[in-house]
């Protein structure tokens, strides 16, 4: 597996082994990975080659496809993702201290 | 003598009267189905008018019987943080004897400002692999534990070509800004390593 590791704003990606517990995940049917709330821009996979997409319980969404993927941003430049990997992709969080699970989103 | 402090409380409940008003029932919530309304209320009701963000309350509170509460992200807070932030000082709001209240405040101030007080203490300070300075800093007596930020600069510059800074809350146990970084994105900092920000 190619480790690769890369941030867009808010959103991290980084190289994964397949994950095992993929059947229950629900498929992510939309090509955007997150909505920013707050500006109201998208970081969302660009037309081109199919992607297998599942989110878990948490947010985190998985990606695999067997050609580079490229994901676009209003305000960011574009992320090249490696062909035959499985690709995490996680929002960032902060400590929350008033909250009681202790963590939150960034709100973007 | 007028009394200055009545008239603006009327107008004010005239003003969400005429703006909003009560009722019926409207909640507002985002994707995550949690109240959510960046521009106005996310939530009226036949007695109350409430702004929420992500789930959290904020901002102003009005209901029928002419109360106007302030709250910021649910907590509530005494009135000038909202209506006149500039003139809060650190000093007075770590003497607030509650512990949310103090948070709020420090937030409301200004993290920038924050960091460069003399009685701000800096942990780590360091530079990134793209050449972004990085500051990882506490500010005492918010809480019974340290309350740590890191300073990160945006990868993207403005429009006007200046790059803005950033302040993520981290936890207590942070010794380094690349730590408190990798633990943003839920990593290790012996694994962190990112070959391209944007």
């Amino acid at each position: 597996m190619k480790n690769f590791q890369s941030r867009q704003g808010d959103i991290f990606f980084k190289t994964v082994a397949k994950p095992k517990d993929l059947k229950e995940m629900k498929k992510h049917e939309s090509r955007i990975l997150a909505f920013g709330e707050v500006t109201g821009h998208s970081h969302a996979i660009k037309a081109g080659p199919e992607v297998e997409s599942y989110v878990n319980v948490k947010g985190d969404i998985y990606l695999f496809s067997k050609e580079e993927t490229v994901v676009g941003h209003d305000e960011h430049s574009d992320i090249r993702l490696p062909a035959n990997s499985w690709v995490c992709v996680t929002r960032q969080r902060e400590y929350d201290p008033l909250s009681a699970e202790r963590e939150r989103k960034v709100a973007d | 003598m007028k009394n200055q402090g009545y008239e603006a409380w009327t107008s004010r409940l005239k003003f969400f009267n005429g703006e909003f008003g009560f009722g019926p029932l409207k909640r507002i919530l985002n994707e995550d189905g949690r109240l959510h309304c960046d521009n106005g209320p996310a939530y009226i009701s036949p007695t109350r008018i409430m702004w929420y963000k992500n789930g959290q309350q904020h901002g102003m509170d009005a209901d029928k019987f002419g109360s106007i509460l302030y709250y910021y992200e649910g907590v509530r807070i005494p009135p000038h943080f909202f209506t006149k932030p500039e003139t809060v000082l650190l000093e007075e709001v770590l003497r607030n004897p509650n512990t949310e209240v103090r948070y709020v405040g420090m937030k409301v101030i200004g993290l920038e400002k924050i960091m460069a007080l003399p009685t701000t203490k800096i942990i780590h300070k360091d530079v990134d692999q793209f050449g972004r300075e990085r500051i990882l800093f506490e500010i005492p007596r918010v809480f019974t534990e340290p309350t740590l930020y890191v300073k990160v600069v945006n990868s993207t510059a403005e429009p006007d070509g200046t790059f803005k800074n950033y302040f993520l809350c981290v936890p207590p146990n942070m010794k380094t800004c690349l730590e408190a970084v990798a633990w943003t994105n839920y990593m290790k900092a012996e694994k962190y390593q990112p070959s391209q920000e944007s």
